[in-house]
């Protein structure tokens, strides 16, 4: 009975990824059949620890996502909060709110290209109004990153919302009975007792999100193309370029493994020193 | 699985048995292996199916070519065509080619990409094929415009039929210029541009601008003025030399060219860094800009009063230049692949594209940048398409042609990147044009290695 599931997972699963990790070591262009093709042993991994470009997209890719889930938990934070009070419209301001995180990507990266844009944008001609001179955005050195970092909080900022707002339903009241019987005010409230009982779910939506996070491509592909300058050159983009511009696959492969080897390591490291397993056992427990 | 496990999927619903699987299976496997050989016992419906950009002569071929087309065939041959983003479509020619994938007859390719497909036998020779078999039809190369054959003419052969030429066109608004006293071009150098600029530069309006932030358009700007410097033999490279060698920064005119650049930034619109291509047409429309240099084939539409709120007010000529007049020529060409299946009637097709009406065809839809010779001779075509007055002041200058570089090398996109990266380092003030230009040097050399 378990040949089929067996066949189904290999076929799908882990064929294509020893596939990758077999062209990981071979020299391989198809774009180019006279270039030299063939098994390199480690060369492709070597290249890929002198590669400057990889480094500097890495980098940024940590920037990018550090700074995305970050924002987008104290954002979504602070609206799981607000929607759990008792307020009239919040209902339907609740599923308004989750719209970004339903719009395709690419979309998303058309759109804010075209509101970013320095001279035509509507973001400009707003803080016009209100007398602050024309911004640079996606075609500034200094902006671009943080223009697609404010993009990328806006569409998943929904998704944390969502996530730590079922987790602040989900706690027991008695608790904060109890701090307020106490006389505890609003900050230590907060502090002493909600934030300790959501920890495992903040930790799990903060490694849900940071997962997602660096691996964005799309929207960002279509704002700046990992300019200007390569300054929104995240390691998506970089694979992408590697990969389907100069069709070097067997580095592009490896590249993608080291990657992939990093981010697991930052998971593993995540969920060990967050102490996530705990916090999880512990919501289990109570 | 028992039959009742799920009631709920309705009526029409059933659970087919293995047997039914099994024997579907089998005779989806036997179509495919007799397939072909019906298909070419058949040999009457026929379809041939074209790789397409976005662009407006390619809409022509899907719709009033392909009507068109069927009818000459007495509805034996249909067209079918699928449109990829510019962005896209290098991508899905190697995707497709390299898997010997005979999903598309014929392909359209930017002029640059095609020496590096013929190179690796993905291209069908349309002189070799000919040769080979007489009773096909003559193609009428003379026609058209020469100047996109130093792409896909090859070994002595021609591999692909042209169906655009684009160059360099200076765009400049006449009545900004007259309003600030400038007599206005040709021939400008680029001296002449930057002082333009500046003056122009006034009233929310910028007095040039670049597209910086798209590899190809970027790469266009560099060379408009690149070119300028030192004469080129036309069929020759700006980049590299016979032996793939790196010659752009020859006589330092890589570096001079970056400055040139660098020195009309302040002159530019904010969004600078961040344009490409799709960003082009606007900025002229809405009046964002005073002069700009890029490729003819971006301008279509500026005086049409229905999306150009100047339309009228757009002078055309050649690209300023410091030393020498020479004009870059790119476009688009249409080969086919060699992993087609229907190699005889994608022949036939382009054999008759050649005979002209198709090209007719493009202009009718909206395309602009014309290489059927009676086309571009006709006063009411000029009229129509004020654009092509560049072409006069080409002849007028004596302007000669050259191909826009790197066509010749089997990594040409690769090549283009590597230069574009440390161009725009340099232009943004990261490295010093210098720097930029050496380091540009050693990557397309370790580029060059197949």
């Amino acid at each position: 009975m378990l040949a089929p599931t067996f066949i189904v997972l290999t076929a799908v699963g882990i064929y294509p990824l020893g596939y990758s990790l077999w062209i990981s070591f071979n020299d391989y262009h198809p774009s180019n059949p006279s270039f030299p093709q063939g098994f390199i042993w480690f060369e492709n991994y070597l290249t890929a620890f002198l590669d400057g470009q990889a480094r500097h997209a890495l980098g940024l890719t940590a920037i990018f996502t550090v700074s995305s889930v970050g924002a987008s938990l104290v954002i979504g934070f602070a609206l799981a909060l607000l929607f759990n009070q008792r307020l009239p419209g919040l209902a339907i301001a609740r599923t308004l709110i989750l719209i970004p995180m339903l719009v395709t990507p690419i979309a998303v990266g058309i759109t804010w290209r075209i509101m970013f844009n320095p001279d035509l944008g509507v973001i400009n001609y707003l803080l016009g109004l209100i007398g602050i001179p024309s911004q640079g955005w996606l075609a500034s050195m200094n902006q671009s990153l943080l223009s697609v970092i404010v993009v990328d909080v806006w569409q998943w900022t929904p998704f944390m919302f969502l996530i730590l707002f079922a987790g602040v339903r989900s706690l027991p009241r008695s608790p904060f009975e109890s701090a307020a019987i106490d006389g505890a005010s609003r900050a230590k409230i907060f502090f002493l007792v909600t934030l300790p009982m959501m920890r495992p779910v903040i930790l799990l939506a903060v490694l849900l999100r940071a997962v997602d996070s660096v691996r964005t491509f799309d929207q960002i592909f279509m704002m700046t193309r990992g300019g200007p300058n390569q300054t929104t050159d995240l390691v998506s983009l970089y694979l992408q370029r590697v990969n389907f511009k100069f069709f070097d696959i067997g580095y592009g492969a490896a590249l993608s493994w080291l990657f992939l080897i990093l981010l697991m390591a930052a998971v593993i490291a995540f969920i060990r020193y967050s102490g996530f397993l705990r916090s999880a056992a512990e919501k289990e427990a109570r | 699985m028992p039959k009742n496990l799920n009631p709920v999927r309705g009526a029409h619903t059933h659970t087919p048995s293995r047997r039914t699987v099994l024997k579907g299976l089998g005779a989806a496997a036997a179509a495919t292996a007799v397939g072909p050989s019906l298909k070419a016992r058949a040999g009457d419906a026929v379809n041939l199916n074209i790789m397409l950009t976005n662009i407006p002569w390619t809409d022509a071929i899907s719709s009033t070519i392909a009507e068109a087309y069927n009818a000459h065939t007495g509805g034996r041959v249909t067209i079918t065509g699928e449109q990829m983003p510019y962005e896209a479509h290098y991508e899905k020619i190697i995707l497709e080619l390299s898997s010997g994938s005979s999903t598309f007859d014929i392909v359209t390719s930017d002029t640059i990409w095609i020496r590096q497909l013929v190179n690796n036998n993905w291209v069908t020779g349309l002189e070799p094929m000919k040769a080979k078999d007489p009773s096909l039809p003559d193609l009428n190369w003379k026609d058209f415009l020469d100047g996109p054959y130093l792409f896909s003419t090859f070994n002595g052969q021609r591999w692909a039929i042209h169906a655009t030429q684009s160059t360099p066109v200076f765009v400049y608004r006449k009545d900004l210029l007259e309003q600030a006293g400038i007599e206005p071009p040709p021939l400008w150098n680029w001296d002449q541009y930057l002082d333009a600029a500046k003056k122009l530069t006034k009233n929310g309006v910028s007095g040039t601008a670049m597209l910086l932030g798209g590899q190809d358009a970027c790469m266009g700007d560099w060379m408009f003025r690149v070119m300028g410097y030192d004469p080129n033999p036309p069929g020759n490279d700006f980049l590299l030399n016979d032996d793939n060698e790196p010659i752009f920064n020859e006589n330092d005119r890589g570096v001079r060219a970056i400055e040139r650049m660098k020195e009309i930034l302040p002159y530019c619109p904010q969004g600078v860094f961040n344009f490409d291509y799709p960003d082009g047409p606007p900025l002229m429309q809405e009046g964002q800009a005073a002069l700009v240099v890029h490729w003819l084939d971006m301008w279509p539409g500026l005086d049409d009063p229905s999306i150009s709120k100047f339309a009228g007010k757009f002078g055309y000529t050649v690209s300023p230049t410091d030393n020498v007049s020479q004009h870059m020529v790119a476009g688009w060409g249409m080969f086919i692949n060699a992993f087609s299946e229907h190699q005889r009637e994608a022949y036939e097709f382009l054999a008759w594209m050649l005979e002209g009406p198709a090209y007719q065809m493009f202009r009718e839809a909206g395309e602009t940048t014309l290489i059927y010779k009676p086309d571009l001779a006709s006063p009411e075509v000029k009229a129509q398409i004020p654009l092509l007055s560049v072409y006069d002041d080409i002849n007028r200058l004596g302007t000669t042609y050259t191909a826009f570089p790197p066509y010749k090398v089997t990594n040409a996109a690769e090549v283009q990147r590597l230069v574009y990266e440390e161009v725009i380092a340099a232009v943004a003030g990261d490295k010093t044009p210098q720097a930029a230009m050496r380091d540009a040097e050693d990557r397309v050399v370790k580029a060059m290695r197949g």
